[in-house]
């Protein structure tokens, strides 16, 4: 005599150990299930909205139809019109009451996640120290609490069939270009997949545009970060489980500098971009200028730094780029390496690389000192990004560097850089251009990206991002 | 196309043709008045880039004729310019490497280049503009103090005829280069950009003259390149020539790009993608041909100016035609 | 299918590389010196020892000397090249020494060869060995100077003691003497003795060979004619007291009338020593010292201009200034009259206002 849907609902969640039908007789056959699962449900919220109103009910015999959703006092409830969408909502953590064909949902979630941390990978000394987590609602909080604007709108989509994982999409209505949102929900929509597991997986779906190595989207998990990117007319998209959020589009330039940049002094700020800047290109280009001027055109280097070099060389057996390439490797295993270990190990490794890398391989006649410095500071110059994608990209670029100049010299460096330009300018970011302030040219943009402009003169938006409001700061001049 | 763009392909445009040839030919015809028909030159191409933008907004219909003629225009000068490429790298950068593998990677640029149309070289432009006037800069500042003020007199040693036709010369390879852009946008501000760039090349015939002299200006093949041998910056840096060179390098493949795009469009439609690769590769086989016959290139090295000169004006007449025929 | 290009593209490699160069298979070539004897080129090339120095004794081996012949100068060098180890990389050439002999005789083929080569970077500095072979002074290493070409640079750039006796031009401003028809050549020359390397004034090329020698007193007379020397002395010890100025800032102007040229020469002097018992707050000693000198050093220009006449050496570029103001040539320089007038101005005296008495 049970009802069709429990016994539905007892079929498909056949082996699961933690599903529990409480059955609850409010008359002789009127009967109220209660069905939960005992993993993501909390108890005590179980207990005081359902259980103590429901068995309360029991005494009063009503014989009217009763609304139970007005009776139970729970804070989100929601009304479902067929059994198919019990698997969904009892997975999320609401709590299942069936009324003979009445089906109510009731939110019961328990916190399973930790509390609000402080951010690993974008650390600031001088900056608000809170980063967003895994559970969705709390990251929705943190950026409600720095945007208190009813302008701020969410789409919001369900994706993965396993997985169900709620994926948001937040703009500013009157910032933010609607055709923008509308691709994006467009490129969502046609995602149809077992599971979503991170942020990382949706950030792949909506690069597919391009095919490169440079990261297109950028993964943030502080909420100081995505609160200005809104405020610049761009979206973010958050993903339940994961605790970075995406910000689309992105230029070339954000990768570059760290929030906190924004929080400090313009004057004093500027330097320390335009070497972020430089030492993106270093990193690119400083093995292949040393291979093509050592080896094509040394007449460059002073003649006592000439002698020096060759006579450090001639005890290595290896040509330069192969020891350049070598090098290279056993830095990145070295980089690899240093990700992995767990901290307990200590001190232990560094000495063991610094053994490698420093006097003994000098002196066993393996690399020439001269090369170490040369590699060394490439990797100094790589570690200044925060961004993770930035750095591999650069990686590959500079084995093609590598590579053309060891062939052709300083013309190999010369249409190596022409290729990595071509391939830059052309790449999109949800059809916006990606190397943006610098090509197309875009005075605003700019000082906003790439240098930092005296607050008081920072008073528009760019115009590739938004057509509607260009002004956001009015200054009266006394 | 936005301001930006336009000023920084003017800028690479406009230098082209006068690297290899340009300077040894003026330096030798015109010892002492180099820089007074540079000056001259720079006038009369502002004005033809002044007319030629009048009859570029009038003029928009195409027959067979003249897509045949700036077909052959733009085929002549892709490969001069890769002949020049050539030649410059060959004597320089890469003296012991047999020339078929310096040309070797000029197709696969041109065809990364210009597969996604001509917005992508403008983007490019754009990007290497400022890097390449940081670095002319840097060369005025080097080769300032090396100037030897006693070069420029007597001023006015060749006879009017001399310097007239020097004149024209330098017009005609300034030109050129923007005669190219017939199927592209242009902005209204063509002509005043174009003053822009023909005052870097006026510096640099200025420098020339005044770093080497008239005497041994005369007697080098490239000119541009000795004068660069002789900076000096702060005391300790110097023999910097190979990579300040690099950026005139650029206006090369820039130029010999905008070629590939205008090639590209006057193919057939079928196969595009199959028949335009190998058409950069049989570019290359010609311009490998032309590298190895010394002679041809010692023809095209005086007569230069003239088939360029009768190139622009069959293009022009060959528009014309058509336009007399429909009146 | 794009992989199989890319293989493709990448075996046209397998042949190896044309223009790399490892670093150590390069000889560094810093000095090279040419005699010319019995209708025959002596060709010596100092190159830069790459190997490392274990100990005391050979600290000083920095340099080795590889020696060849022939009836041309690129025989020569081809033959110096059959004796090298390593692949010769002249780009960092400092020094050119050339013997009396190859000056007098071969001076076109050695301009011709070095100016068309373009391996060699023409910012050498080109020297003419006097009293001795260029062999003899390219091997005249010794514990202070172990690198004869960067002694030689050294001494010819840095030394400012030398500042009068040195002329700073490198090769191809040379090159550019040689050709113009309205000026001279000249370059320094350096001697040796007892193992050390001094300057020993200039060598005048007329019509592409060696005419003549200017010894140091008047190479140090026509620096300051030329206005590029900043330190010289001029002595007054005729009567009892002696008396010595600095002229430190000096310009020539010359100019043509119908009578002949006119030499007007300024100089800017400081006062160095002297034993007249002047009081120098008084702009009368001032005008008395200056009244002293100016004869003597007229009376030396004098004698400069006469020895240059008389060799129709235009070192003082007359015919070049001729050409620039008048665009005609001036060929009779040597039959003018020269008219010299020398006015020095003495305005500085050190740090004391009296003489010690």
């Amino acid at each position: 005599m049970e009802n069709e849907i429990v016994k539905r609902i007892r079929k498909d969640f056949k082996k699961t150990v933690d599903l529990v039908i409480k059955p609850i007789k409010i008359s002789l056959l009127d009967t109220i299930y209660v069905i939960y699962l005992e993993s993501v449900t909390g108890s005590d919220k179980v207990n005081d909205y359902i259980l103590k109103n429901v068995s309360f009910l029991n005494f009063l015999k009503q014989k009217k139809k009763m609304d139970l959703a007005s009776v139970i006092p729970a804070p989100n409830t929601k009304v479902l019109k067929n059994a198919d969408e019990i698997e969904f909502y009892l997975t999320n953590g609401f709590t299942i009451v069936i009324h003979k064909k009445d089906i109510l949902a009731l939110e019961t979630r328990a916190e399973i996640q930790r509390g609000i941390p402080e951010p690993t990978t974008e650390q600031t000394i001088f900056g608000p120290k809170d980063a967003f987590t895994e559970n969705i609602q709390i990251n929705l909080g943190l950026l409600k609490r720095r945007v208190k604007s009813k302008d701020l709108k969410t789409e919001s989509i369900v994706l993965g069939r396993k997985t169900k994982t709620m994926i948001e999409v937040l703009y500013f209505e009157d910032i933010c270009e609607e055709d923008l949102v509308q691709n994006i929900m467009e490129e969502l929509n046609k995602i149809d997949v077992d599971g979503i597991l991170d942020s990382g997986n949706i950030m792949e779906y909506l690069s597919l545009e391009n095919k490169t190595h440079f990261p297109t989207i950028i993964k943030t998990e502080r909420p100081d970060n995505t609160a200005k990117a809104l405020l610049e007319g761009k979206v973010v998209i958050l993903v339940d489980t994961s605790p970075f959020a995406l910000i689309v589009p992105s230029f070339f330039s954000d990768f570059l500098n760290p929030i906190s940049d924004n929080y400090k002094k313009s004057n004093n700020i500027n330097f320390l971009k335009i070497l972020r800047l430089a030492c993106f290109f270093l990193t690119i280009l400083v093995p292949a200028i040393y291979i093509a001027l050592l080896n094509y055109n040394p007449e460059t280097i002073p003649t006592s730094l000439l002698i020096n070099f060759s006579t450090q060389r001639d005890s290595v057996p290896f040509p330069a780029i192969v020891e350049a390439v070598l090098m290279l490797f056993i830095y990145e295993i070295l980089r690899e390496s240093d990700v992995r270990f767990p901290n307990s190990y200590g001190s232990a490794i560094s000495i063991l690389g610094a053994l490698i890398l420093g006097e003994a391989a000098v002196t066993a006649g393996f690399v020439s000192p001269i090369m170490i410095i040369v590699i060394a500071f490439t990797f100094i110059t790589s570690l200044i990004f925060t961004e993770q994608e930035i750095v591999n990209a650069a990686r590959h670029f500079r084995i093609l560097f590598l590579l053309s100049a060891a062939f052709y010299g300083l013309y190999g460096i010369l249409f190596m850089f022409l290729y990595f330009l071509s391939h830059i300018t052309e790449l999109k970011s949800m059809g916006k251009p990606y190397f943006y302030p610098i090509a197309p040219f875009d005075k605003v943009y700019l000082f906003k990206g790439l240098f930092k402009r005296k607050i008081t003169l920072d008073t528009k938006r760019s115009k590739l991002l938004t057509n509607k409001n260009y002004t956001k700061q009015r200054r009266n001049l006394s | 196309m936005t301001n930006s763009k336009q000023i920084a392909i003017t800028y690479f445009l406009g230098r082209a043709l006068f690297i290899g040839f340009g300077f040894s030919l003026l330096c030798k015809m015109l010892q002492e008045s180099v820089w007074v028909s540079a000056l001259i030159g720079t006038v009369i191409g502002f004005l033809f880039l002044l007319f030629l933008q009048k009859y570029k907004e009038k003029h928009h219909d195409e027959t067979i004729l003249s897509k045949i003629a700036f077909f052959l225009f733009n085929l002549f000068i892709f490969i001069e310019l890769g002949f020049i490429l050539t030649t410059f790298c060959s004597s320089f950068y890469l003296v012991k490497s047999p020339t078929w593998y310096i040309i070797l990677p000029i197709p696969f640029i041109i065809y990364t280049l210009t597969r996604k149309g001509v917005q992508t070289v403008l983007k490019v432009a754009e990007s290497l503009f400022l890097g390449s006037l940081i670095l002319y800069v840097l060369v005025i500042f080097g080769l300032f103090k090396e100037i030897n003020f006693s070069h420029f007199t007597p001023i006015l040693t060749k006879s009017l005829k001399d310097i007239l036709l020097g004149s024209c010369y330098f017009a005609i390879y300034s030109i050129t280069p923007f005669l190219l852009l017939w199927k592209v946008n242009t902005n209204k501000n063509l002509a005043k950009m174009y003053l822009f760039s023909m005052l870097g090349i006026i510096l640099i015939a200025v420098f020339i003259l005044g770093v080497l002299g008239p005497n041994l200006a005369k007697i080098y093949r490239f000119p541009e390149y000795m004068t660069l041998k002789k900076i000096k910056l702060f005391n300790f840096i110097e023999k910097v020539e190979n990579i300040i060179s690099i950026s005139s390098l650029l206006d090369l493949f820039l130029t010999m790009a905008i070629c590939g795009i205008n090639l590209k469009d006057l193919l057939p439609d079928k196969n595009k993608k199959i028949v335009y690769p190998l058409f950069l590769g049989l570019l290359a086989l010609v311009i490998y041909y032309f590298s190895i016959h010394y002679e041809k290139q010692l023809f095209i090295y005086t007569y230069l100016p003239l088939i360029l000169g009768g190139g622009i004006i069959i293009c022009i007449l060959t528009s014309l035609i058509h336009k007399k025929r429909k009146h | 299918m794009k992989k199989l290009w890319v293989i493709i593209f990448l075996t046209f490699f397998l042949t190896g590389c044309f223009d790399y160069q490892e670093l150590n298979t390069r000889a560094i070539i810093s000095g090279i010196a040419i005699d010319y004897e019995n209708e025959e080129y002596l060709l010596n090339l100092e190159i830069l020892n790459n190997k490392k120095s274990e100990g005391e004794e050979n600290a000083s081996a920095k340099t080795y000397y590889v020696e060849g012949t022939g009836q041309t100068i690129s025989e020569a060098f081809s033959n110096c090249h059959l004796k090298i180890a390593k692949e010769p990389y002249y780009a960092h050439l400092k020094v050119v020494i050339l013997s009396e002999s190859t000056a007098n005789e071969k001076l076109k083929e050695v301009v011709d060869y070095f100016i068309r080569e373009p391996s060699v970077r023409n910012i050498f500095l080109p020297v003419v060995s006097k009293n001795a072979a260029a062999k003899e002074i390219l091997e005249n290493t010794s514990k202070e100077n172990p690198v004869v070409s960067t002694a030689i640079q050294n001494l010819i750039l840095d030394n400012k003691a030398n500042d009068t006796v040195s002329v700073l031009k490198d090769f191809e401003v040379f090159t550019e003497e040689l050709i113009n028809p309205y000026l001279d050549g000249y370059i320094n020359t350096i001697s040796r003795e007892e193992d050390t390397l001094y300057l020993a004034g200039i060598a005048v090329f007329k019509n592409m060979k060696l005419a003549t020698y200017l010894d140091e007193e008047e190479t140090s007379l026509l620096n300051v004619l030329k206005g590029q020397t900043k330190n010289y002395v001029l002595n007054n010890n005729q009567s009892d007291n002696v008396t010595a100025i600095g002229l430190y800032d000096n310009s020539l102007n010359l100019s043509f009338t119908e009578k002949g040229l006119v030499f007007k020469t300024k100089h800017q002097a400081s006062l160095l020593e002297t034993t007249y018992s002047l009081d120098l707050r008084k702009k009368e000693s001032y005008e008395q010292l200056q009244r002293e000198f100016e004869p003597i050093l007229k009376d030396k220009i004098a004698a400069l201009l006469q020895k240059l006449v008389a060799k129709q050496i235009d070192l003082l570029e007359i015919q070049n200034t001729y050409y620039k103001k008048y665009k005609k040539t001036l060929d009779n320089w040597y039959t003018l009259k020269a008219d010299i007038e020398t006015t020095i101005t003495l305005n500085k005296n050190g740090l004391t206002f009296e003489v010690i008495q």
